[in-house]
């Protein structure tokens, strides 16, 4: 069932109509909350984070975007503010030079998501998360926009300057052979 | 000169590799604090003088001008008769006004401006509690 056509139930009191959002939308939250913290408790908690003020809020959803893109919204600014309180306790330097792994491995090509991680790694954090909502939520430039609150030439920029350095990690990690592998897989 | 991943190659290289799994009770965990937490509804904004008052204070202005103009100066009674408590405080409206059509004006305009910020406010309230 569509997100929109929950919302009126759960505003209804029907719990079990948030459990399916959450059940839908968990995995997408946190990839964007582990792109931005890159550790994965960090990431779980500003995705459940994320979740509570999307509840909270839910009166608050117009209904003119998508449910996604509102969702993104929340998720990208809770998961920034998370990484700035951690900043205040942890040494940048440390975050910055030794990003910590993200921990699941699961999925049938975890090889895949293994060496794409360890190429966004060695981008700012939110440019890995941008290049992830185009490439992978496949989020218009519009809605990026609206998820982070940049203006459309800075995300259009900041696009391409993630996508050529991310394309330079996968040459430098993988060589042109395995990058033709990589590419014959994907 | 290796060729550059295209736009349609990162697309599938990321689609690939998918998003990421948390753990497997991270739903749960949501839910249970879900489960305590109420959601905000914006507080319904009441106008402080709701439809009925503004009919009310409408009549009553409306009465007192059509009364004042009946009454007119105490020099030239008007055309309807009225006892002559009420016929003299109209007159002593009308008098102390001077110019009985420019209070008016300016009460009605006063009226209408308190009017307006009474409904501005109530809706950049609800505004406010939709964010």
């Amino acid at each position: 069932m569509d997100a929109h056509a929950l919302i009126p139930r759960i505003l209804a009191g029907d719990g079990k109509a948030f459990g399916t959002i959450v059940q839908r939308y968990q995995h997408m939250v946190y990839t964007v909350c582990l792109r931005l913290l890159r550790n994965a408790q960090d990431a779980e908690e500003a995705t459940q984070d994320t979740f509570v003020k999307a509840y909270q809020h839910l009166v608050g959803f117009g209904g003119n975007a998508k449910f996604s893109t509102w969702l993104y919204s929340i998720a990208y600014r809770t998961a920034i503010s998370h990484g700035r309180r951690r900043r205040d306790t942890d040494s940048v330097d440390a975050l910055m030079h030794h990003p910590e792994a993200p921990s699941d491995q699961s999925g049938p090509h975890q090889e895949l998501r293994r060496l794409l991680d360890e190429a966004l790694s060695h981008l700012p954090a939110d440019d890995a998360a941008i290049l992830s909502f185009f490439y992978l939520d496949e989020l218009r430039v519009e809605e990026i926009v609206t998820v982070t609150g940049l203006g459309a030439s800075n995300v259009k920029v900041k696009l391409h300057r993630a996508r050529r350095k991310l394309m330079e990690e996968l040459d430098n990690m993988l060589g042109p052979e395995a990058r033709d592998l990589l590419l014959d897989d994907a | 000169m290796m060729p550059e991943l295209n736009d349609q190659q990162l697309r599938e290289l990321f689609q690939k590799a998918g998003h990421h799994v948390p753990a497997s009770d991270l739903a749960a965990r949501i839910m249970a604090r879900v489960a305590v937490t109420p959601i905000m509804r914006p507080k319904a904004v009441v106008p402080l003088i709701g439809p009925k008052g503004w009919v009310g204070i409408g009549m009553a202005v409306l009465a007192i001008l059509v009364g004042a103009l009946l009454a007119g100066p105490a020099s030239e009674p008007g055309p309807i008769r009225m006892t002559e408590e009420l016929a003299g405080w109209f007159h002593g409206l009308n008098s102390a006004a001077g110019n009985w059509p420019l209070w008016t004006v300016g009460v009605s305009t006063l009226a209408l401006v308190l009017f307006l910020v009474d409904r501005t406010l109530g809706a950049s309230l609800a505004h406010r509690q939709r964010i």
